[in-house]
């Protein structure tokens, strides 16, 4: 049995669960209390209900919340719906009372650009930065000019790392009191 | 501009973009810290109390119109006796009362309930209603009956207790979600209770 297939029992799992988690609110709209003249109405309403958000409960729709405030907002929306109000309406009137807080889809005002822009702005600013990242490090040595102001500067930084003691390992007392051979000969400790 | 002057503004970018991300997390995060979710802003503020003809809750001959509300600064508290921090408020509403504060009840039922219609029993509430008075202080004037909600969704109530200030015009100048208490009184409805008596603000 090859790994893959010990994991397919797990994974089928994990994709149906998620299938179950995404679609599962749309179980709870149905409704069965209210009655429809035709279907078109039956699906404004359960537009609206799965749209709408509960004033009293921080994040629920009307469908889902129990609240007294949701079945009234229902029972309210069942009756405009029923009255031929088209879905705008029913909005607006539910935002007149209980603000756009009632009402899961923000408008574009000033005050709430930023929501719409703020994402759009961080992903194009990302992909520019990496994509000038990309270009900077990109160094074609073939086409690459090389001067003789920077053969002569690269010379002179070579000497200057070769003729200094940096990276000569420094001796220890040790070395220098038993005249370890193997120990460099370091002419300006001795001096 | 020299390579010299171009790493030292690199630095200073790599210093400072990470700091000012960083402090307007902060901000953001502090302000949620303290913020009241359930604190939103009306949309019944400066609006008219909307048209409506309502039974009184004690005596159904009675009938109140929002022409009944004009005239004088007053609270209107919604409440009910199903509520439990109405009970915690109306001692302090009926210290308000004594005050001389007006205080006008729109008594919210949850019994009628929209998705089943339930059959209700008026006599028993106004028994429930006079008892928890008498016993925790009664600071209204008299008490509207909504029977159908229709008043508390126009005015966009979202439970009880909730509280509006209005003034001798009829507008509405506050909307408090939550129970009122001294520190609710004076902080928020006092200085433009006093402001409406007096008549320096239109």
């Amino acid at each position: 049995m090859n790994p893959v297939s010990k994991l397919l029992p797990l994974m089928l799992m994990m994709i149906t669960s998620s299938f179950c988690l995404v679609f599962s609110h749309q179980a709870y709209s149905t409704d069965d209390i209210h009655q429809f003249d035709n279907p078109s109405q039956k699906s404004l309403y359960l537009e609206l209900v799965d749209q709408l958000r509960c004033p009293k409960c921080q994040n629920q729709n009307i469908a889902d919340s129990d609240a007294n405030v949701a079945k009234d907002l229902r029972a309210k929306v069942h009756k405009l719906v029923m009255q031929g109000k088209s879905k705008t309406e029913v909005v607006d009137f539910m935002v007149e009372r209980y603000g756009y807080f009632v009402y899961y889809k923000p408008p574009v005002t000033p005050g709430t650009l930023v929501l719409w822009l703020l994402p759009i702005g961080f992903m194009l600013s990302t992909v520019l930065f990496i994509w000038f990242k990309a270009k900077r490090s990109q160094v074609n040595f073939a086409t690459e000019h090389w001067n003789d102001e920077q053969e002569q500067k690269l010379n002179s930084l070579i000497e200057r790392v070769e003729s200094s003691q940096l990276f000569a390992p420094l001796p220890t007392e040790k070395e220098i009191s038993t005249d370890d051979v193997t120990a460099k000969p370091t002419t300006e400790h001795k001096a | 501009m020299t390579d010299q002057q171009k790493t030292d503004k690199q630095k200073l970018a790599f210093f400072l973009i990470p700091l000012l991300v960083f402090g307007f997390l902060v901000f953001f995060m502090l302000k949620g810290l303290f913020s009241d979710p359930r604190e939103r802003e009306s949309s019944a503020i400066d609006r008219k109390i909307p048209p409506f003809a309502l039974y009184d809750l004690m005596d159904g001959k009675k009938q109140w119109k929002n022409t009944d509300l004009v005239g004088e600064v007053m609270l209107i508290n919604v409440w009910g006796t199903w509520c439990i921090t109405c009970d915690q408020e109306l001692p302090y509403l009926t210290e308000l009362r004594d005050q001389g504060v007006k205080i006008v009840g729109l008594y919210y039922d949850q019994e009628i309930d929209p998705d089943f219609g339930d059959s209700f029993d008026m006599v028993n509430l106004r028994q429930q209603v006079a008892e928890k008075l008498a016993r925790l202080g009664n600071p209204y004037a008299f008490n509207i009956f909504d029977d159908t909600r229709e008043l508390l969704l126009d005015l966009g109530v979202t439970g009880a207790p909730e509280t509006f200030l209005i003034d001798k015009q009829g507008v509405i100048r506050l909307h408090h979600l939550g129970d009122i208490n001294p520190r609710v009184w004076q902080g928020k409805f006092a200085p433009l209770y006093q402001q409406l008596i007096s008549g320096s603000a239109q």
